[in-house]
């Protein structure tokens, strides 16, 4: 297939497991089969499949449920050597090794507008590591406002990882020895705050509305999936 | 576009992203984001009286229209368009060098009277022990999709429209119509994502999911005609301020200002030649070498403000708003010639050394 011909091709959003039509908002590009509880995220080679998992929320109070990719990973930082200060004069021949302690990268799959300001949920998520009770539910909320693929997401989990280890020493020039165990997408609880806000699951930060430039749209779907 | 389903052709929509087909009802969506791009639109909250006045207050405020009447503009033609502007969005991943920064150290000197003075100096410019800044952030760029030069529109940031609350739209080719034209965008969105920021040399920084809309923001623009000549503005309509306006230039002004350089070059002139006058009977002998040395500098300078004050008499003017600043353009004045600027740059050059020399940083 050409490139040209590649970007005039369409692909249809029917669940290659049951048939059925794919959740999603017309600007997504992850669309969700409730009944399958799977997430297919449109790739430069069609759609590609991972499992679509639901976070236990808070009882109290209404919650809309954003997307948010979770990266089941070991992975340490390899960090180039160090020159020597002491005697003899040099760089030290061995490279340096810091791992992560985690064991789950999280990457919004959700738009967020202006992340130098609101910070980054994902990026948040990572940084506390939080422990949320999975559920694997027969019929999920409906998946909407998931841009991000997973092709894409993969490639932001590195960038996490180091953000984590920079905090305690300098990454410069260091690259990560990552090896992932396995990759959901969730649904996670977001509940709603004051004046439109929402705020992350496990107590995490408030998100203005403004930030979110979906959220209208994944409530109004939500909303009407009851 | 055609549904991959049925082979139908499909709707619009279909530039939005997922779209269903009108014959099978399935839903499909295109492989490559950046081949259909959304459209959007801001309705605009400004009407063609509103724009006329928003033009004249800026005028008037500029000294360019008096109080009365008798000095008012004539509108020739006002039209609204609609200018296409690429919004671009990605998300940045990866790490950046930290740039090499100056700090503030305080320092604390003791006086013999006992007092403590404390001094906040900046530091010569150091690398920081953390190269390394990691990042997980969103760019976003709006981009004029069409090259109109003097219409102000890099001033119109659709980010910021989105920002402040103003609603956009979705693309709908009948409603716009009523309201206007809509200009055919010559730069293809593919351009506008090349022009997301990258980082430098030492980093290593991803731009993933770029994505593209394309969002029309309406101005109006306006022919006038003002002391029997034409002139063009451009309006915002959804803020309703002024973006870019070419106006006459107030020829009354020139010529005092003319007269003044060249008072103020003789005034110099004067003084140079009264402070050699008295050097001269000063010194014994070498006076005639001495004038000779002295005359010319003079001259030179006596020149450059001549040259300068003829500059401004010379050319026709208009007397340019751009944004919030106001300037002169000299109509008809041809480009600098080679000497100009070679002028220009060795005087450039001077500065940059003059400043180097200095000794940079102390400050009390």
């Amino acid at each position: 297939v050409t490139d040209e011909l590649r970007a005039i091709r369409r692909v249809a959003l029917r669940c290659p497991r049951c048939g059925g039509d794919l959740d999603g908002l017309a600007s997504d590009r992850v669309f969700g089969c409730r009944p399958c509880a799977r997430a297919l995220s449109v790739e430069a080679d069609g759609l590609r499949e991972d499992e679509l998992l639901v976070w236990e929320g808070e009882r109290d109070g209404p919650v809309v449920h954003l997307p948010i990719w979770v990266f089941g990973v070991r992975a340490e930082v390899v960090l180039p050597p160090v020159p020597r200060t002491s005697l003899p004069p040099g760089v030290s021949s061995a490279e340096r090794r810091v791992p992560f302690r985690g064991r789950r990268v999280y990457v919004a799959a959700f738009d967020v507008r202006g992340r130098a300001t609101h910070g980054d949920p994902g990026m948040n998520l990572t940084r506390r590591q939080p422990e949320p009770h999975v559920r694997r539910d027969a019929n999920p909320p409906p998946l909407a406002g998931a841009v991000l693929v997973r092709s894409d997401a993969e490639r932001v989990v590195e960038a996490e990882i180091l953000a984590v280890i920079d905090t305690q020493t300098d990454v410069f020039g260091g690259h990560v020895d990552l090896q992932v165990d396995g990759v959901y997408l969730a649904l996670a609880p977001f509940a709603e705050a004051d004046g439109g806000a929402v705020r992350e699951p496990l107590g995490g930060l408030s998100y203005a509305a403004g930030s979110l430039p979906d959220l209208d749209a994944v409530r109004e779907a939500q909303g009407r999936a009851g | 576009m055609q549904c991959p389903e049925c082979g139908a052709l499909l709707g619009a929509e279909a530039a939005r992203g997922a779209a269903r087909c009108e014959f099978c009802r399935r839903r499909s969506v295109a492989i490559d984001p950046s081949v259909a791009v959304p459209r959007a639109w801001f309705e605009p909250r400004v009407d063609r009286s509103r724009a006329l006045l928003l033009l004249r207050r800026a005028l008037r405020d500029e000294g360019v229209l008096g109080d009365s009447l008798r000095k008012d503009l004539e509108p020739v033609d006002a039209r609204l368009v609609f200018v296409p502007f690429h919004l671009v969005r990605a998300l940045r991943a990866g790490v950046v060098e930290r740039r090499h920064e100056r700090r503030e150290v305080t320092v604390a000197d003791l006086s013999p009277d006992g007092t403590v003075t404390l001094r906040t100096r900046k530091t010569g410019e150091e690398r920081s022990s953390d190269r390394a800044k990691v990042i997980v952030t969103d760019v976003e760029r709006s981009v004029p999709a069409v090259r109109r030069r003097d219409w102000g529109l890099d001033r119109v940031g659709v980010g910021a429209l989105l920002a402040e609350g103003h609603p956009v739209l979705p693309y709908d080719a009948d409603r716009i119509r009523e309201h206007g034209t809509v200009l055919v965008h010559d730069v293809e969105p593919h351009d506008a994502i090349e022009r997301l920021p990258s980082g430098g040399a030492a980093d290593r920084v991803d731009r993933i999911a770029p994505s593209v809309r394309t969002v029309l923001v309406p101005v109006w623009r306006i022919r006038y005609r003002l002391q029997g000549c034409l002139y063009d503005a451009t309006v915002d309509a959804v803020k309703g301020r002024l973006l870019a306006a070419r106006a006459p230039e107030d020829d009354r002004r020139r010529v005092p200002i003319a007269l003044g350089y060249v008072g103020v070059g003789a005034l110099t002139l004067g003084l140079l030649l009264r402070l050699f006058r008295d050097m001269g009977a000063a010194s014994a002998g070498d006076a005639g070498g001495l004038a000779a040395w002295f005359i010319l500098p003079a001259a030179v300078v006596l020149g450059l403000f001549g040259a300068y004050a003829w500059s401004v008499v010379r050319w026709d003017a208009d007397r340019v708003f751009d944004g919030a600043s106001v300037r002169v353009r000299y109509v008809n004045r041809p480009d600098a010639p080679e000497a100009d600027a070679a002028a220009s740059e060795a005087a450039d050059a001077i500065g940059r050394g003059i400043e180097r020399l200095l000794p940079g940083g102390d400050r009390d």
